[in-house]
């Protein structure tokens, strides 16, 4: 982002020039590695390559759900329907593998995403209902029909689906499916900072009206956002399947609020106007990375709960605005 | 309270000082109007009486006692009533209800139980707002079915009925046309016979001196001048804000071309527009005068594609375009500074580059991708041309004066591709002087290249003195076409009410 002849505010990278909101990401970045190290000297477990390759593989289903959940808050919405969506593509993708080729399973899948997708944001965009309703009753919709259709757990054997999709590591220590998140976050960087459609959503999060009379047409913009959402819900689900090779009606239950809570540590604002797809980054590993050290030190998951919800509200209280 | 007596105050934000030494006295029954520039310290001075904040330096004496107004809770106590310029109603409850707000009045059913008293509520605030002079309001009605400046004359009113000792009001008449502006001016009049200090922030140098008693003028934290009544002057006024003399406000008036830009034919949209056709010139400045529902701004709207049109052929450089959106309105060269930016203007929460190159995406685009350095360069240009102040692309609008996201708003539009016709609807609302002198310099070299320019403005001195014609509206239709040079304020107003006033009532 260099350029010839502008800004002369000059860049000062002392701390004390730092905005409040990057000052705050460099402490929760501090505290996270203070966090890492100090887990690290007290756990002989916690830095071994296994453990850590854990933490990778569990970070991606949070990790996808958070890149869609980003957009279509930063759209100035919510979308509460990505856990059924997510449990709706794992279904079809092990529901079909046996029938059709493994390559149209997955396609299949992932379009079903985008259909909930597309029916959300038209109801929201088109129809002007409020985001939390809609995809709160399509939350609904979708959980209740996957249970009548699938009684019985779905088991997939793919070869393909299953080692290389599933349980495949690049480089003999990486799992694919982390590595495909890993790819997808520049691409969501560059979609939201360097696309017109980006910037807008950014805009419309802010001030719709505005956006539409600058000529930009904020209903189509607001249904990708939701579109977007519902790609990622559903590409979680097909990875998640690969990874467990069970598909259960009932996965991905809570999972749109562990989303919800990684954009938010990252300086995301419900209702648009706030955060960055580095900070939403930097939430899907901190929950990780803390989930992964309460479970080693053998806490029982109800109090996980609390010391997730605390860290959810602190984070937003660090970043409190002035009033 | 006698008088009020601020002594050597100063306030600093961190390094920054808001205010470096004001020192001035009011007294009972006075107005005080507090002039100068945006960022002169106006806005930092009365929070300082409204007690949300506390100088840090020097001190308030209210009747030779040294005062610390500690909190808003403390000022309201005091009897220092504050009418912000952002309207604190909460328009899904009555008018009643707004009035008296926390204080609603009790009765007791069954002996214990404690109820609203409607009726009580109703027939109190129907008698405030007859005291005040305030008829057109059923205050049974929420106050969000009525329009801006009749919320502000609630807001107003809520603030005065108490008959309290001070009255802060923060540009008041923003908003309102001079029918409601005189209803408020009676009402200070009222509350100045009772002994209440009104100190009175206002752009509009003319109201200010018609009803202030004194004036203090503040410059760069400083008060620089203060004077009274009978001293004041409009030049002085001007020469003390802005530090120099403005020999002329208004730049030279070019001519106009003569062919046709624009043309519009049987406009009709519900509710507000009825029937309006008119002719704009390349490099034409033709002003919309009418009051405030007289359906200016609706006009405007309908032929950017903002609201729905029902009838009517627009004809832009000899094409027609017909059932136009933002997108097609764009295409076709029209620019839409609106009314409110803080609503539809601006991406309040987002940085200049954001805001000014909102418009223009597609220039510095490649297929769905945005050169976004390109985009930086060709904002930058665009600002520095309009001197933005401070220079920083980085700025985020909602902490920016009211005449630098002016010029953000100005900027995002002039960016447009191929722009040929620019709607300003109210483009010096919340200005300061200096910058309303830019801009309208700016107005005036657009139209010298060729660019026809839409003006509908609340101050009729602007439309006065930079239009080639004036359109004025009512009920939604042109009812006359005047010539700026020979028609005076009274023959619009004549006009646009539609009924005959003694001349030395305006």
């Amino acid at each position: 982002m260099t350029s010839k002849n502008t800004t002369p505010a000059a860049k000062n990278w002392t701390f004390k020039h730092m905005s409040k909101s990057a000052k705050t990401n460099l402490i929760f970045c501090v505290v996270l590695v203070l966090l890492v190290v100090i887990t690290g000297l007290t756990s002989d477990v916690f830095l071994t390559e296994r453990n850590m390759v854990n933490v990778s593989r569990q970070m991606v289903t949070t990790g996808f759900l958070s890149i869609g959940m980003y957009v279509v808050i930063r759209s100035g919405g919510i979308d509460l329907s990505v856990g059924p969506t997510l449990a709706f593509a794992g279904l079809l993708v092990s529901g079909l593998q046996g029938q059709v080729h493994i390559s149209v399973a997955i396609l299949v899948a992932l379009s079903v995403g985008v259909i909930i997708g597309l029916i959300n944001g038209i109801l929201v965009a088109y129809m002007r209902l409020q985001p939390f309703i809609v995809t709160l009753a399509m939350m609904g919709v979708v959980r209740g029909a996957l249970f009548i259709y699938s009684e019985s757990p779905t088991y997939a054997s793919d070869k393909f689906f299953l080692k290389t999709l599933g349980s495949g590591k690049v480089f003999d220590i990486l799992p694919v499916p982390f590595v495909i998140f890993l790819v997808c976050i520049p691409i969501v960087w560059v979609f939201m900072n360097h696309t017109r459609a980006g910037r807008s959503i950014m805009a419309i999060g802010i001030s719709p009206e505005t956006v539409r009379l600058a000529g930009v047409n904020v209903k189509a913009k607001t249904t990708l956002a939701y579109v977007i959402c519902g790609f990622f819900a559903s590409l979680a689900g097909v990875l998640l399947a690969a990874r467990l090779g069970i598909s259960q009606p009932s996965v991905g239950t809570g999972y749109e609020l562990d989303a919800i809570a990684a954009v938010v540590i990252g300086g995301g604002v419900l209702g648009g106007g706030g955060g960055s797809v580095g900070g939403m980054f930097g939430g899907v590993i901190a929950l990780a990375v803390i989930d992964n050290i309460l479970n080693l030190f053998n806490v029982q998951s109800y109090y996980q709960q609390i010391v997730k919800g605390l860290i959810i509200l602190v984070a937003v209280l660090v970043r409190r605005k002035p009033s | 309270m006698k008088h009020i007596r601020l002594h050597k105050i100063a306030k600093a934000f961190g390094a920054t000082l808001a205010l470096k030494e004001v020192s001035f006295e009011a007294h009972r029954g006075q107005v005080v109007a507090i002039c100068g520039e945006n960022g002169a310290g106006k806005s930092t001075l009365m929070s300082l009486l409204s007690g949300s904040q506390q100088p840090t330096l020097g001190s308030i004496e209210i009747d030779d006692q040294k005062t610390f107004i500690l909190s808003p809770h403390k000022a309201f106590d005091l009897g220092i009533r504050t009418v912000y310029q952002e309207l604190s109603l909460l328009p899904e409850l009555s008018v009643a209800e707004n009035l008296y707000l926390g204080e609603w009045p009790i009765k007791r059913v069954a002996g214990v139980i404690e109820c609203i008293d409607w009726d009580q509520l109703f027939r109190d605030a129907e008698a405030d707002l007859a005291h005040m002079g305030i008829c057109d309001i059923n205050v049974r009605d929420a106050v969000g079915s009525y329009p801006v400046a009749l919320q502000q004359m609630i807001e107003i009113a809520k603030a005065s009925r108490v008959s309290p000792e001070v009255l802060i009001l923060d540009e008041p008449t923003g908003v309102l046309t001079q029918t409601e502006s005189d209803v408020l001016f009676r009402l200070i009049e009222t509350l100045k016979s009772r002994g209440t200090i009104v100190f009175y922030i206002s752009h509009r140098l003319e109201e200010v001196l018609d009803i202030a008693d004194t004036f203090v003028v503040l410059k760069d934290g400083v008060s620089v001048d203060t004077f009274s009544r009978e001293e004041a002057s409009k030049d002085r006024l001007i020469r003390s804000m802005v530090g120099r003399p403005l020999e002329d406000i208004f730049p030279k008036r070019g001519t106009a071309g003569t062919e046709t830009l624009l043309s519009v034919t049987g406009l009709k949209a519900a509710p507000k527009v009825a029937d309006v056709s008119f002719e704009l010139k390349r490099g034409e400045i033709l002003g919309f005068c009418g009051l405030v529902g007289s359906g200016r701004s609706e006009v405007m709207r309908a032929i950017f594609g903002a609201d729905p049109m029902d009838q009517g052929t627009i004809v832009m450089d000899g094409a027609a375009f017909n059932a136009p959106s933002p997108a097609r309105a764009m295409a076709a060269g029209i620019g839409f500074v609106t009314e409110e930016r803080k609503v539809d203007g601006l991406v309040l929460d987002a940085d200049v580059i954001d805001n000014a190159g909102l418009a223009s995406m597609d220039l510095v685009g490649w297929g769905p991708f945005l050169n976004r350095s390109a985009q930086r360069d060709m904002v930058f240009q665009k600002v520095q041309e309009l001197d933005l102040r401070p220079l920083n692309l980085a700025y985020i609008l909602r902490r920016m004066s009211g005449g630098n996201q002016q010029k953000v708003v100005l900027a995002k539009w002039l960016l447009m591709k191929g722009l040929k016709v620019l709607i300003l609807d109210e483009p010096t609302r919340g200005v300061d002087i200096a910058t309303k002198v830019e801009i309208y310099k700016l107005i005036a070299n657009l139209a010298q290249t060729g660019i026809g320019i839409l003006l509908i403005s609340s101050e009729m001195p602007e439309v006065l003195g930079l239009a080639h014609r004036i359109n004025v509206m009512r009920d939604g239709k042109i009812v006359a076409e005047l010539d700026p040079v020979t028609t005076s304020e009274h023959d619009i107003f004549v006009a646009a009410a539609d009924v005959e006033r003694p001349k030395n009532d305006l």
